[in-house]
């Protein structure tokens, strides 16, 4: 199965404090369902 | 309002991705004073996280048409008609508009047990193929 590459899960969002993680993090402790917002409106 | 649509028709499912072990996601590109404005607005239940960099989206393939593209798409005209009588308005836009988005479904491996990557403003995928795709994500 695909796997999405190292590079792409190295890379950084913000929670809504601010605070960054890795993009990676938002998979590491179960798996996850990523909506990709156009934008919030 | 198509960000809108797809992510209060995701939001609903919320329940049934968690029974599969997952959990539903949501990032956006917009600031953080957005962001909370949306999980306000909309009371998310679900972590929300921003890439004000949109890089995130460009690595993983989501496209940013031109303005003209952008509105010429006949899919996107009907999926107008299909909003609306969904009742989802357009409100304040706030991140780049122009920017689509897309949904993966990811195993704690970073496998990818589905991906969907929009080709216009209106394209959705079909919720219920997310929540089997959920399933299916490895969570060992």
């Amino acid at each position: 199965m695909e796997r999405i590459r190292d590079d792409v899960a190295a890379l950084t969002v913000l929670d809504l404090d601010g605070a960054a993680h890795p993009f990676a993090s938002l998979w590491a402790e179960r798996p996850a369902v990523i909506v990709f917002l156009r934008h919030f409106g | 309002m198509f960000c809108r649509e797809l992510a209060v028709q995701v939001h609903r499912e919320r329940e049934a991705i968690r029974a599969t072990g997952a959990e539903l996601v949501f990032v956006g590109n917009g600031n953080t004073a957005f962001a909370r404005a949306f999980v306000e607005d909309y009371a998310i239940d679900a972590p929300l996280y921003v890439d004000p960099s949109r890089r995130t989206y460009q690595a993983l393939g989501m496209r940013r048409p031109g303005v003209l593209a952008f509105f010429l798409s006949p899919r996107l005209l009907a999926a107008v008609a299909r909003a609306l009588r969904g009742g989802f308005m357009q409100g304040p836009i706030r991140g780049d508009a122009l920017q689509l988005g897309g949904v993966l479904v990811v195993g704690r491996g970073g496998e990818l047990a589905f991906r969907h990557v929009a080709e216009d403003a209106g394209d959705h995928p079909d919720v219920g193929e997310l929540v089997r795709a959920a399933g299916r994500a490895r969570a060992a």
